[in-house]
């Protein structure tokens, strides 16, 4: 089922808005999770609403990416609340809350997900930049929008988009109960939703809309996006082997880490709640770090930043959503995603697996076939590298 | 307390390690389960087999236990080579700990030769309790595939 909404005052932030208040009026939804500015601050994180009247501040697409919601989801999943929630997410935020609940860290039974092809994500600085053009960021969020689904773009005006964006591989939503299709759309005269699920088509029925369709040119405008962004992930993987590939450089790459462990804050993958690293067991005995001063002649401190970077990258090695957030977020401006991305998209191909393509896919780590890779067993293989 | 005045060694290592492969002499960690590899081990000693003195055996209780930040801890503390060894598929103790481990091992060997660490520096290899003569022999083809490959980068620098 396909149902359209009409846009209204040349206005898809203020249309959303309205779509959203009336699943709260009707009692479609007992809250929504949009995401939101606080007060006049230009940051938005995401904001769980429960009062209609509460949502002139939602900016549902704009380049404001500073909170992966997956975890946000988990918080409000974690056991049952007896309501309905509808929560409007980015592909990568569906793909993290997917990847969470196979981690038992969140159910999608209550919820109704709302993914919209990706409006895509400015860094940072760049935000600030952005923000800082006008008075009135509402236009600015409009012409954003306008910009961003018209064909495949890497910048709007001045802004590069991030990395992480410009080689993300699914901008569109995969595994929501509705799928919003911006992409190629007439955005000024309507928004096209698709109900994936049968919770989708109950929400869609309930806020009695209109028949819709599938814009016309969104097939052809994926498939250049795709053909784009294979082309920028090949070069972005270059240059991170040509950045990495020994320990030496790895050593340079990361010389700038402060050990601050942000990337592992925002990531929405990383879900331990009691991480290695915060523990004893790299709490060295002072002897430790004279005996490597000893064998090194010198030891540069805080130390373990590699051993911490290449842990999460094994750690999550599987499912790495690629959302970008740990680069948004590294204060030395480390351009971690870029090697997440690039390592992680290429490991999980052993396992032929993709975070968040499919709900029933388990994770690889998780299970195992009795005769597999048995090739890497024994000694004097020879396995390609 | 009396001190003891200590005479140096003959011929000590140098301080700084070299790369220089005719003074090289691998250092491999070996993770061993509990229940058939580190058994083995115990057999090849009390059965006075002998293997190169260049494997450090860590005992852990299963394959299954070794998370891959052990792997790569030893490998940034200057490893030339690590190996995983526990219990035949279907023998495992804890039922499926090795089953698990080699997926975790394949997930690694796709993540280090990335950064420079070869693949075949990292072994996983199943041998049972009773297999004394094995281990040995095990032990010492690993020693001499780590001596053809040479010192690991890591083991050069201090990996921050």
């Amino acid at each position: 089922m396909i149902a359209s909404i009409q846009t209204k005052d040349h206005s898809i932030t203020r249309t959303l808005q309205d779509f959203f208040a009336g699943m709260l009026k009707t009692g479609a939804a007992d809250a929504v999770l949009v995401p939101s500015r606080m007060s006049d601050s230009p940051y938005v994180k995401p904001c769980l609403i429960a009062s209609h009247d509460r949502l002139d501040r939602t900016v549902p697409l704009g380049p404001g990416f500073f909170v992966n919601a997956g975890p946000m989801m988990s918080r409000l999943t974690r056991t049952r609340a007896g309501s309905t929630l509808v929560a409007w997410l980015r592909p990568c935020e569906i793909r993290a809350f997917v990847e969470l609940t196979k981690l038992r860290q969140g159910a999608r039974e209550e919820v109704v997900i709302i993914g919209m092809d990706c409006p895509m994500a400015l860094s940072r600085t760049d935000y600030d930049d952005w923000a800082g053009q006008g008075n009135d960021m509402s236009d600015d969020v409009e012409k954003w929008i306008q910009t961003v689904y018209q064909k495949p773009v890497t910048q709007v005006d001045a802004w590069p988009v991030s990395r992480a964006c410009q080689v993300c591989d699914a901008p569109y939503p995969v595994n929501a109960d509705v799928s919003v299709m911006l992409l190629g759309g007439d955005l000024d005269r309507e928004i096209a939703l698709r109900a994936d699920t049968e919770k989708g088509e109950k929400l869609l029925a309930e806020m009695d809309l209109s028949e819709g369709q599938e814009p016309e040119r969104r097939k052809a405008l994926l498939a250049d996006l795709e053909t784009e962004r294979t082309e920028a992930f090949q070069a972005m993987d270059e240059e991170m082997l040509d950045q990495t590939g020994s320990i030496e450089s790895l050593n340079r790459f990361f010389s700038a880490c402060v050990n601050c462990y942000n990337c592992r804050s925002v990531c929405p993958v990383c879900y331990c709640k009691e991480c290695v690293f915060n523990t004893d067991a790299v709490a060295y005995a002072p002897t430790q770090y004279l005996s490597w001063a000893d064998k090194w002649g010198q030891v540069s401190l805080p130390n373990d930043t590699v051993f911490f970077h290449l842990t999460r990258l094994a750690h999550i090695g599987c499912t790495c959503v690629g959302c970008g957030q740990c680069t948004l977020a590294c204060p030395s401006h480390i351009p971690v995603s870029d090697l997440f991305i690039s390592v992680t998209r290429n490991a999980r191909k052993a396992f032929d697996y993709v975070p968040g393509r499919d709900d029933a896919e388990p994770l690889p780590l998780s299970v195992f076939q009795e005769s597999e890779f048995t090739d890497i067993v024994g000694m004097g293989n020879k396995e390609a590298t | 307390m009396t001190q003891t005045v200590m005479e140096p060694e003959q011929d000590s290592p140098p301080k700084t390690p070299s790369l220089n492969p005719d003074a090289f002499e691998p250092v491999a960690v070996a993770f061993v389960c509990n229940w058939c590899t580190y058994t083995a081990a115990d057999l090849a000693g009390t059965s006075r087999l002998t293997y190169p003195d260049n494997v450090r055996l860590v005992r852990v209780m299963c394959t299954g236990m070794v998370d891959p930040q052990y792997v790569i801890k030893a490998f940034l503390e200057g490893a030339d080579a690590v190996l995983v060894s526990g219990c035949h598929p279907g023998d495992c103790h804890y039922i499926n700990g090795n089953y698990k481990a080699r997926r975790r091992i394949k997930l690694l060997k796709q993540i280090l030769p990335r950064f420079g660490i070869d693949a075949q520096r990292l072994r996983l290899t199943w041998i049972g309790a009773s297999d004394g003569i094995e281990f040995a022999q095990t032990m010492t083809r690993f020693v001499e595939e780590i001596r053809g490959l040479g010192p690991c980068q890591a083991r050069l620098q201090q990996v921050i």
